[in-house]
Parts: C-alpha cells; structure tokens; sequence
C-alpha cells in the first residue's frame, strides 16, 4: 500500500516512517512542507496520505488546506490528518465533501502502534476515522439536538462506534454484544435518520456525518 | 336594534360612572401625594397601586364596549431584592436587616418614575369632568327631551323650556331624545377615544423624534432657551456661595476642610450644562476634571506626610491632597469663571422668550384688546373706538404713530423672535464649551492616569498568567515526564529478569505521556488556542461555537488579521461570554456577529437568556474588560433582567493583509 506521509518534525516524520514500513505500507514520499505536500499528492496519487495539519512554511494549517485541495483534485483520495488538538471545525470540513475515506487524530494515537495501523488501513478503504476526543465533543455540544435525540442510548454508542471507523463485527466486540443486534441498531439509526436503504458503506459515511453535523443527512 | 342603542346608553352611564369613580380616586392621590413633600413616602405608593385598578378597568372597557384597543403601558414591576449570601438585604451601599425598606423603596421608584403613573394621575383628574359628560350626555337627552314632551302641562311646576313656545317644545323634545338615542354609540367611541388619548403606551423619552411642526419646534427652542438661561442665575449664586467660602474659608484657617467639598459639590451645576451642550451640539462634552488623589500609604513608620508635616492619620494628608487636587485643577478654575460670566451670557437663550412676550403681549394683544375693552367696558365709547380707527395714529411709547404699527412692529418682534432662538442657543451652547470642555492639558492628564491603571493591570494579569503557566506546567507535564524516567529506569533494571513486568511498565510509560500530552494541550490552549493560530478570529470563534452547549450562530468576517495579542483578546472575551451565557444567563441561543470598520473591531454577541448579567459582579467579566482596556477596547454588558444580555466588544485596531480565505463557511 503506498503512502505520502507529511510532517514537518524529523523524528516524528522518520518514526512514523518505519512504523508504517514495518507493517507493509511503502512510502512514496515523506515531505516536511505544505507546498512540497501538495506535490506529491498530485504526482504519486498514493492509497493513502498521512498528513501533520500544521507544517511549515506558515505553521497554520497548511497541512489541512493541501489535504483538501488535492480532495478536491481527486475526490476520494484516502487522507489520515495528525494533529496536536483535534478541532470539530477541522473535522466538519473534512467531512463535508461526503466521500469518506477521511481520518482525523490527535497525534498522541501513534503510540499505539496497532490501532493506528488499523486507522490507516480503514482511512485506505474508504471507511471514516474519527479521533474519540472529536466524538466526546460532539456528545456534550449536541446532546439535545434534533433528529439525534430520538436516538436511544444504545444506537447512539453504537453511531459513536461507526464514527471512529469500526465494522459491525468490532462494535460487537467492543459493546459486548452480538453482531445480529449490532445489525438490528444500525437498521434503527439509519431509519431514524431517513437514510433510504443503498450501498451500506455510503451509509454509515452519511450516518456519521449527521451525528457530526448535529442535523439530518440531506 | 333597540338593543344596540340601549346597551350603548347603559355602557355611557357606566362609563361616567367610572369616571366619577376616578375623580376621587384622584382627589385622594392628590391628597395622598401631598405629604411625599415634606418627606413622609408612606402614603402616596401604596393609593397609587391601589387605585390603578380604575384605570385598568377604563382602559379594559375601551377594548371591549368601545373597540379601542388599549395596551397596558406600566413598566413591569421590579424584581423583589433578595437577601444577599450573608442575609442582608441590600439597597445601593446601605445594607438591611429585612427586605421590606428597600423592596418599598424600590417600588417606590418604580412607581414614580413610570411615566403612565402621572398620567393616569392626570385622567382620573381630568376625566372626572369629561367622561362624566360624555357618558351622562345620551341619558340627559333623553330625559330632557321627555320632559319637552310634557312640557305643555308644566308638570312639577317648573318651566322646562322657557322661551320656547309651549307647541314647539313636544317636537324639540322628541328630536332631543333621538338625538341622545342616536349619539349613544358615538359617544361611547368618543369615550374610549378620549381615555385612549390619556392611557395609552408612550414613547419612552429618549426615544422622542423631533417635532416636524416649525411652529411648535420653535415655541419649545424658545421656552428651553429661556429654561436654560436658569444656569445664569443659579451659577451666579453658586458663585457667590464659593467666593464666599473661599474668603473666610482662607481667613479663618479651615481651606482643606470646607473648599474642596463645596468645589466637588458645585461640579454639579457645570456637569448639568455640559449634558445640555450635548443636546445641543449633539457631541459630548468630556469630563475635564482631573482624576481624584489616590489614598495616602503611609511611611515605613506608620505614619502619613503631607508636604513637610507627618501625621498619625490618614484623614489630614487625604484633606491635604484633595485641597491640592481642586485647586491644582484648571477646570475648577474654568468653572467658577464660567458661573459668573454665564450670568451675563445666560440672557442670550433668554432673549426671544422677552422678545416674543413683549411683541406678542405689548404690543399684538392690546392692538385687539384695547378697543375691546373700550367697546365693552366703557359707559360711554370714545367716538373714536370703531374698527376701521384701529388704523388711525396713536400714542405709543415710540410716540404717536399709525395704529396698524403696533400690530406689525408686535408680530415683527415676535417672528424676529422664533427666527433667531436656534442660532441664539447655538452661540450659547459654543460658549458653554468653550469653558466646559476639558483642556488639551487635561486630556492628557486623564490619558495618562488611564494608561498607568491599565498598564499597571495588564502587567498583574500576565504575571499572573505566568504563574499559573509555571504552576500548571510544575504539577502537571514535569512531574509526569519525572515519573515516566523513573518508571523507564524500572524497566531497564528489569527487561532482563523479568520481561514481563518491565512489557507492563513500559506500557504505564506510554499511558503516562499521553496524559502528559493532554494536559499541555489543554495549557496550550488556554495560553493561546492552536485554532487561533492557525485560522484566525474568525474561525477560532467558530470552533468555540462548535465545541458550546448552546446553539451558537456566527456571522460576519474580517478582511485581514488583527494583531495577535489583540486577536488573543477578543478571542476569550468571546469565550468567556460563551461560558456566561451558559453557566448564568439560562440561554438556549447565541448570535455572534464580528466586523471591523476599518478602525475597530467589533463583536456583539446577543443571548435569549434571562438577563441581568452584571460585569461587576462576574470575575471574569471584570478579567476581560481589564483585558480590553490594555488596547483602549471597549466591554459593554447591556443585560436588563429579563433578557436578553447583549455583550459588545469593540477593539481599535489595524488589520494586516488578507489572507487567503477558509474553505469553511458554514457551521
């Protein structure tokens, strides 16, 4: 699987670079700036990118833009944003363009090498990964909002789940239930939402953007 | 049919009824009012809320029997005062035992200053008179007229229709009483027209457009002139009381004592014309008086020195400074300059009142009156005397001239009289400045006190932010990074003996630093959020808005980027709005609106909460304005109880080139 990795710190930048090279990623390229970013998404059209949101040369969030522009270039291209603080603002832009295929994580989930790994590979195949720290926001922000409310208790940990990029089959395991009631709940949330019955995938995409954006999916 | 007109008297005689009943309801507040002037408020209050029922009832029967919809116009009464955390009951900076003084006090105010208060006063007064007689109208028609019907046979004795002849008064009755029956319907909407004149809701003044009508514009210039020269003879006065005080005052030893008092007392009458100069002019005039002394410290050995005498208290240096401050004061100076001279120039304003008197009553009036009088009250008419002699030569104190002259000379002195008034007040007004306003030397004075307060403030606050840093920075990331060397220190010694262990240790270490992350995220945070950095004001409120419990709209956008520091500050001013509006204002929504002018920038933000929001009362409130006021911003809380609470944050600054906008503009 071909990487871009962007990250403008070397140590992080070469850690990250062997971590994913000890677990089969190739990496195409490992740039340090936003404009050499921008490059090589364009030019190595990677499986995946994995992208610092502030780099230089004006330590905003350079990483961010050149993220989103090449999403617009290439609609669908797999981008994993780092971060040191993870923002909703950055995490509804990022999801707005509807495609999936986003992940978004504060920087402190690569020490656990296997769940970022897992992030990665998700982020790859098309899935949406959204840092915890993002969805807890969203819970204390949106608690009362419409038509989320209606949701019990039950299908709004699962929706948490399917935000932070999980399968049916690691939900189950995670909330201790089988898979069949897992199925039964999403069923639930996505009639509750008015998500008419197609490509599952798209789906649960649309699902975790209504729970991001605190509305109904249009 | 029948019905209609009958209901329609009855509701008439019901409404003279009422009136009657408010005649002496107003009798008794007039009686009631009366001991308010020698200083006993027990009795006007409590007949004032206890007659407002009439009114309320008038103005109830106009909607329902006139079809004239009255609306309620009270202010809504005040909340009762609340005992504060230590169970007393506070009003101003007195504190009560019980609530009972100043909740009367308050509503007594509250009574008072309610402009519907005096003009239900002045219905029930005058509506004695006039809606007893259109109420009782239809009825005494009718019954007049009934009696024109037996007129004929002069029942009782009495000569209902003198000078009638006895054939006609049937007829004249008759119409007579289908004229009452007829008007019944009209009078009653006249009725409650007439109560709607009075009770109705007003503009609150203030609010007041200016009159369109020339006329009335300039009879009320001229009567506000010649209320205004009122400052002349009143500073005169007040100059008199100060020359006074200071010659004896000065004599006798006792200066420091009484001179600064009656100077701060007497700022009074200056501070008044100044609010007029700003009526006039329409811009403000400044305060120009220098800053008070601040409190005396004393030495090292407790005691207090003014100039080259130590005292053991305070009071005689305070006494000392305070002298020293009014008399170093250049306004005190200008003001008592002003009171004399304005005695001289207050007669300007007062100039049309004289001459529009003197033209109108001098020499207009008689031109009518004179004849009049002669005509009526004369036994025997000078031949003189007929109309057309009106025109003929007179004995005016300008000696004799043509009759007519005193009609035009009168009139012209009249319109010479509304024509000048404005430019008169205008002079006057000018005049008032120039001695009013503060001096340029006084002006920088105030800047300088103003920039030594904020400075000293704004450098408290960030040594005190610095300590919190150390502080948070000293408990939290630094213990944890100690731990984690220890616990990797364990893990060295134990890697070989027991792999185990030292596999859990190190996986403690990495929990370790994640929490070590987390805390200097959130300290990163609160010194300055990375959003901020990265995207600017605009969008850092945004992700506030996105991270609150309310419902939190942002709208508007800033063409380039303000200062960092100023920006800094806007930014938790926001926030700190946000957690308020949450935290006390019981609000479910936000707007937040963000511009700039080209000088300031602005950010209102508006609540539907339950208002009442008092900076003074709120730490953080006060930490952002003294936060503001490093960049001679503006913080201003407009929270009447009730809601809703509108925040206004303005900050003099510049904006450096655009950036490239955010994709962003939606949230």
């Amino acid at each position: 699987m071909r990487v871009v990795l962007a990250e403008d710190l070397y140590l992080l930048r070469d850690g990250l670079t062997h971590l994913l090279q000890a677990h089969g990623f190739e990496i195409v390229a490992a740039v340090e700036s936003g404009p050499e970013l921008q490059h090589a998404l364009t030019e190595h059209r990677p499986d995946v990118a994995v992208v610092d949101v502030r780099l230089p040369p004006t330590f905003t969030d350079e990483g961010l833009q050149a993220a989103l522009s090449a999403r617009r270039e290439v609609p669908g291209l797999p981008v994993l944003v780092l971060s040191q603080h993870v923002e909703q603002l950055y995490a509804r832009e990022l999801l707005a363009d509807g495609t999936g295929a986003i992940g978004y994580l504060l920087k402190d989930r690569v020490f656990n090498a296997d769940q970022f790994v897992d992030a990665v590979r998700r982020v790859a195949g098309g899935g949406t990964v959204m840092d915890p720290e993002v969805i807890s926001k969203l819970l204390a922000s949106n608690a009362r909002d419409e038509p989320l409310g209606k949701l019990t208790e039950r299908e709004r940990e699962v929706l948490e789940q399917m935000a932070e990029g999980r399968s049916n089959a690691a939900i189950a395991q995670r909330l201790f239930i089988s898979e069949g009631a897992i199925g039964k709940h999403t069923a639930s949330i996505f009639t509750k939402l008015g998500l008419a019955p197609s490509d599952d995938d798209n789906r649960r995409v649309l699902a975790v953007l209504a729970y991001l954006n605190g509305t109904a999916p249009h | 049919m029948v019905r209609r007109y009958s209901v329609a008297m009855a509701r008439s005689v019901a409404f003279a009824g009422l009136a009657i009943a408010g005649l002496l309801g107003g009798l008794l507040l007039v009686v009631a009012l009366a001991p308010v002037f020698v200083g006993l408020v027990f009795t006007h209050m409590p007949v004032v809320e206890g007659t407002r029922f009439l009114p309320r009832l008038a103005r109830r029967l106009s909607g329902r029997w006139s079809t004239v919809d009255i609306p309620d116009p009270y202010r809504p009464a005040p909340e009762p005062v609340r005992p504060e955390a230590d169970g007393w009951y506070r009003d101003g900076d007195q504190l009560f035992k019980h609530g009972w003084w100043p909740n009367y006090q308050k509503r007594f105010t509250w009574i008072g200053e309610d402009p519907a208060t005096w003009r239900d006063h002045l219905w029930m007064l005058a509506n004695g008179i006039v809606g007893t007689v259109l109420g009782l109208l239809p009825v005494a028609a009718l019954g007049y007229g009934l009696f024109g019907l037996i007129a004929p046979w002069q029942p009782f004795g009495i000569a209902w229709y003198a000078g009638v002849p006895l054939g006609f008064a049937p007829l004249i009755g008759l119409a007579l009483m289908v004229l009452g029956v007829l008007s019944a319907p009209r009078l009653l909407t006249a009725q409650g027209k007439w109560n709607r004149l009075l009770l109705k809701v007003r503009r609150e003044r203030g609010a007041k457009s200016r009159p369109r009508v020339w006329l009335g514009d300039r009879l009320r210039t001229i009567g506000y002139g010649a209320a205004v020269a009122a400052f002349g003879v009143l500073g005169f006065l007040l100059f008199l009381a100060n020359l006074i005080v200071f010659v004896v005052s000065q004599f006798t030893g006792m200066q420091p004592l009484v001179w600064p008092p009656l100077v701060e007392a007497s700022r009074t009458l200056p501070n008044l014309a100044r609010a007029r100069v700003k009526e006039l002019l329409g811009e403000e005039i400044a305060d120009p008086y220098l800053p008070e002394p601040p409190l005396p410290r004393p030495r090292p050995d407790g005691k207090f020195q003014a100039a080259r005498h130590l005292y053991r208290t305070a009071g005689p240096v305070i006494r000392h400074e305070r002298w020293k401050w009014v008399m170093t004061d250049r306004a005190t100076w200008r003001d008592l300059a002003w009171m004399l001279l304005n005695t001289v120039v207050s007669l300007l304003p007062f100039l049309p009142a004289v001459l529009a008197c003197i033209g109108t009553f001098g020499w207009v009036v008689p031109w009518f009156w004179e004849p009049l009088l002669a005509y009526f009250f004369d036994k025997a008419p000078k031949p003189g005397y007929t109309l057309t002699d009106l025109l003929l030569p007179k004995a005016t104190l300008l000696g004799p001239l043509p009759g007519v002259f005193e009609l035009v000379f009168g009139v012209l002195l009249t319109v010479l009289a509304f024509v000048i008034t404005p430019r008169l007040l205008l002079i006057y007004a000018k005049w008032n400045k120039y001695l009013l306003a503060p001096t340029q030397a006084a002006l920088l004075a105030k800047r300088v006190q103003t920039l030594t307060e904020s400075r000293a403030e704004a450098s408290d606050a960030q040594a005190a932010e610095l300590r919190r840093i150390e502080r948070d920075l000293h408990d939290g990331a630094q213990a944890r990074l100690v731990a984690m060397g220890l616990k990797l220190g364990a893990a060295e010694v134990l890697i070989d003996r027991d792999p185990a262990a030292a596999k859990a240790l190190v996986a403690q270490v990495r929990e370790v630093s994640s929490v070590a992350l987390r805390e200097l995220r959130d300290l990163v945070r609160g010194i300055h959020p990375p959003v901020l950095a990265e995207r600017g004001l605009v969008d850092a409120v945004r992700a506030l808005a996105l991270d609150s419990a309310l419902d939190v709209e942002v709208t508007g956008s800033l063409p380039g980027r303000p200062e960092a520091p100023v920006e800094s500050a806007a930014y938790f001013g926001v926030s700190e709005v946000l957690a308020n509006a949450t935290k006390h204002a019981e609000a479910n929504h936000l707007a937040i609106h963000l511009e700039h002018d080209g000088e300031r920038l602005r950010i209102v933000a508006t609540d539907d909460g339950r208002g009442g929001a008092d900076p003074v009362n709120g730490s953080g409130l006060r930490g952002i304005e003294r936060r503001f006021a490093t960049f001679d911003g503006t913080f201003t809380v407009d929270s009447p109880v009730g809601g809703p609470t509108k925040v206004i944050m303005e900050l003099p600054c510049a904006l450096s080139s655009p950036k490239t906008s955010t994709s962003s503009e939606t949230v």
